[in-house]
């Protein structure tokens, strides 16, 4: 089964988002809490990564550089990044970058969840 | 009936470019929309397409906006479809047909440019079960799916065929990309995958087609065929399984299909052509990027790609040079078959003046053999002269041959269409398309199969519930034939169907006083089947829409006779039924049976000669109401005609104790002509004898004999004619 990697440097949006995708059957997840760290768990896990989901404001590495380092390797992936209100002008970068598709933090868990199945048929 | 129609549009004009909680948002109210309007088919069918297409427009950012505004006018559409009288309802059908076509059109464009980044995917050896995981629980629409598909893979084959002359005809490859992206579309919505994976290998050879990058060669027409039979042979296996998704997902998974998109994608890879950009970010010299920059500059600067490549210092010479070998290479290997297109009108012309040609060669060969020219020429270099004459000859016949596979094509579309018509189900198998034969001939064969298939299906394949309990299979098979056979060609059609009686055929020929009782006996099956191409006569007790008036048949033998065609028929009562056509290879040489008549020669088609009689003068019979006379011959009164008198050979020899004769089979009619002498049968080069013969009808053209010696071609039935008109 292809798995899930999400970043954010808050733990506690990692784990509300990992608990909702445990909910809803999706079992394989992986985390990261930052920029550098994603990548290097995105390029051992090429080819096995069904969707990615980035925080934009992160530490060592911020969102956007990662959308930009992903998509050397691996450009059909779909990218999600969370994002606030006020980055607006972030995610044109974003998509710039390779980005597929942006969701505004806070959100709740059962349209995020519709996000995914859109993403993953399987 | 009115639906009622909810949509939350607002989150449609509010959707900004990669707002994926929307998106995923409206793709929820797209399948609540489904739901209800359950009972409408129309809509359904259109709406539940809608899902599918907004999780790919999720993928690809840059068409959202595009896409979702596109939506918005469906939804609006959709809901002045739901509040519409009947008429109101027909223009918002078409209007929501339109937009939803651009939506599908526009996303799948961009698929392609997706599968251009390199992916991951290993070579698929067959299906298994999971890849039929999504294939839709829906009888009516995959039996909707198979009547689209069925059309468009025919409006496929015409165009086709057309293109076979007119390669380069950009609107013909786009109809025919068109097709195959729309059957590749909707079988992708209904989890279809193998016809959803063949039709996508197809549609990616006429993209590149349409792009310039392959060009539609003769063999590439074929593999393009085979491709389209395969995916009618899956649409019928889907027929045959009445559309049950269970059965069907059971009998695909046997069904490999790998190979040829194997041989596909092999063709796509080595025989494109490429763009030296291409093969260069191909072989990752170049980025996407860069690649884009340098195609803007070639546009604003109209300088050649590989001066702006060094100006800019963005790859090495030697790699440059290196791709350029090998665009060359691929330039090489793309074969072109290249076509002139000829008129009609000169290729028989031509043809004619071979005909002369040939006759003249035969001409010198025999004056040079008595010496009369007195000049000494070799053996060899008369021979060589022969030999050359002969090539010519073929070749040129040859130029006018094509393959009988368009007819063929042509028919398959008629049978299909005839057995909805009848709501029957049929299988049509096709052996020897290949076979070429004369375009005239092939012109003129349509009409009579057109009939003989139309026939088979009607009357020869039981409807589906007598097939079943006759122990038969529930599809009926057509099998249709072509070989070449001595001299000429021989066409057959067969169906499994109930067959023919004979007793049934003789009893309406007895009825019908074209045989006395006491006579039956003498009659072969032949014989008795040969009734059927009389006119007025059909033993179908219905008459349908289709056919069974008794007209038909008669025609059928009618056509086939002007072009020296033969037809007969077979049949085993509850079996099947076959009919066989016996045609000339060509209408410009013909099998000919030379005779004397007074002074002149004439030529019957030897194919219409059933025997050669010497018979005395006194066993001539006078008919009871005319002078005709009558020649009373193995059991059958058959009439007299004297050739001189209808050709005015005022020379003849007609006070001849013993006459020599031709009997002839014409209309299931005997004739008994006299003739004066017989010289044999010969090949003859049939040549139009002009606007002076316009007054002889039973002339079909004169021909001029190795020893300058003319003769003239007779029609049979413009003869046969003459004498009734005259007598």
């Amino acid at each position: 089964m292809k798995k899930i990697l999400v970043v954010d440097d808050s733990e506690v949006i990692v784990e509300v988002v990992k608990k909702t995708l445990q909910m809803y059957g999706y079992e394989e997840i992986l985390n990261a809490s930052n920029g550098v760290e994603a990548l290097e768990v995105a390029k051992k896990n090429k080819g096995y990564i069904a969707l990615y989901v980035f925080d934009v404001n992160m530490p060592q590495m911020d969102g956007l550089t990662l959308v930009k380092e992903v998509r050397t390797f691996d450009t059909t992936t779909p990218i999600i990044m969370l994002t606030t209100e006020t980055d607006k002008e972030k995610m044109k970068t974003a998509k710039e970058h390779g980005a597929t598709g942006w969701i505004i933090k806070p959100f709740d868990g059962e349209k995020f969840i519709k996000v995914v199945q859109m993403y993953l048929k399987n | 009936m009115n639906t009622t129609i909810s949509f939350k549009t607002g989150l449609l004009h509010n959707f900004e470019e990669g707002d994926v909680l929307t998106l995923a948002e409206i793709k929820q109210e797209c399948e609540k929309l489904l739901q209800q309007v359950k009972e409408d088919e129309f809509l359904y069918h259109v709406i539940v397409q809608l899902p599918q297409m907004i999780e790919t427009l999720a993928s690809v950012p840059s068409i959202q906006k595009h896409g979702i505004s596109l939506l918005e006018k469906i939804i609006s559409q959709i809901e002045q479809y739901a509040q519409s009288d009947e008429t109101g309802k027909k223009k918002a059908v078409k209007n929501i047909k339109r937009h939803v076509n651009k939506l599908n059109d526009s996303i799948k464009d961009n698929e392609v440019v997706n599968n251009e980044a390199p992916q991951q995917v290993e070579e698929k050896k067959g299906y298994g079960v999971e890849d039929f995981d999504h294939l839709v629980d829906d009888t009516k629409l995959l039996q909707q799916f198979y009547n689209e598909a069925n059309e468009h893979l025919d409006s496929a084959q015409f165009v086709l065929l057309e293109l076979e002359h007119d390669a380069t005809n950009a609107e013909l490859i786009n109809t025919v990309f068109r097709n195959f992206h729309t059957i590749k579309g909707s079988s992708s919505f209904l989890g279809i995958k193998n016809i959803e994976d063949l039709s996508h290998a197809l549609e990616d050879i006429f993209a590149v087609i349409r792009d310039g990058k392959m060009i539609l060669a003769r063999e590439l027409v074929d593999i393009i065929f085979y491709g389209m039979e395969l995916l009618r042979n899956i649409l019928d296996i889907m027929q045959s399984l009445q559309f049950n998704p269970d059965e069907m997902k059971k009998t695909f998974i046997k069904i490999n299909i790998a190979g040829y998109i194997k041989l596909i994608k092999k063709i796509l890879k080595e025989y494109q052509y490429k763009k030296i950009g291409e093969i260069l970010q191909e072989e990752g010299k170049l980025t996407r990027a860069e690649l884009e920059t340098i195609l803007q500059k070639q546009k604003e600067t109209d300088k050649k790609f590989g001066q702006i490549v060094t100006e800019e210092r963005l790859i090495e010479q030697d790699d440059l040079l290196h791709a350029l070998q090998k665009q060359q290479k691929l330039k090489a290997k793309i074969k072109k078959v290249g076509f002139v297109k000829v008129s009609n009108e000169k290729l028989n012309s031509l043809i004619d003046y071979v005909g002369e040609l040939v006759i003249n060669q035969s001409m010198l060969k025999q004056e040079i053999e008595k010496n009369r020219t007195g000049i000494n020429i070799s053996e060899r270099t008369l021979s060589q002269m022969e030999m050359i004459t002969k090539s010519i000859k073929d070749l040129v016949l040859s130029m006018g041959m094509i393959p009988i596979e368009e007819i063929f094509n042509k028919l398959r579309v008629v049978a299909r269409n005839t057995a909805q018509e009848l709501h029957k189900t049929i299988f049509l198998e096709v052996h020897g398309q290949e076979t070429e034969l004369d375009r005239n001939v092939i012109e003129t064969i349509y009409d009579p199969l057109m009939h003989i298939i139309r026939n088979a299906i009607d009357h020869g394949i039981e409807p589906h519930q007598e097939r079943i309990a006759a122990g038969k299979d529930s599809v009926g098979k057509i099998v249709l034939t072509a070989e070449h056979k001595g001299s000429g060609i021989e066409i057959t059609v067969t169906d499994d169907g109930s067959g023919i009686d004979s007793k049934k055929v003789l009893e309406k020929a007895i009825a019908m006083q074209l045989v006395k009782k006491e006579d039956v006996h003498k009659l072969t099956e032949k014989d008795i089947f040969n009734f059927l191409f009389l006119p007025g006569f059909s033993t179908s007790s219905q008459v349908t829409a289709v056919s069974g008036r008794g007209v038909g048949l008669d025609v059928v033998k009618k056509g086939l006779e002007q072009i020296h065609g033969r037809v007969e028929i077979q049949s085993e009562p509850g079996k099947y039924t076959r009919f066989i056509i016996k045609l000339p290879l060509t209408l410009a040489i013909i099998e000919g049976f030379v005779t004397i008549v007074g002074v002149n020669k004439y030529i019957f088609p030897f194919n219409a000669i059933e025997e050669i009689v010497v018979f005395e003068k006194s066993n001539l019979q006078k008919a009871e109401n005319s002078n005709e006379a009558i020649l009373y011959h193995r059991d059958m009164h058959i009439p007299v005609i004297f050739a001189g008198d209808v050709f005015k050979e005022v020379a003849g020899k007609k006070d001849n104790d013993r006459l020599l004769s031709l009997i002839f089979s014409f209309d299931q009619f005997k004739y008994c002509v006299v003739v004066d002498a017989i010289i044999g049968k010969q090949e003859i080069v049939v040549k139009s004898l002009g606007t002076m013969f316009r007054d002889y009808p039973y002339f079909s053209g004169g021909t001029i004999f190795g020893d300058g010696s003319i003769g003239f071609v007779v029609d049979l039935q413009g003869f046969i004619e003459a004498v009734k008109n005259g007598g």
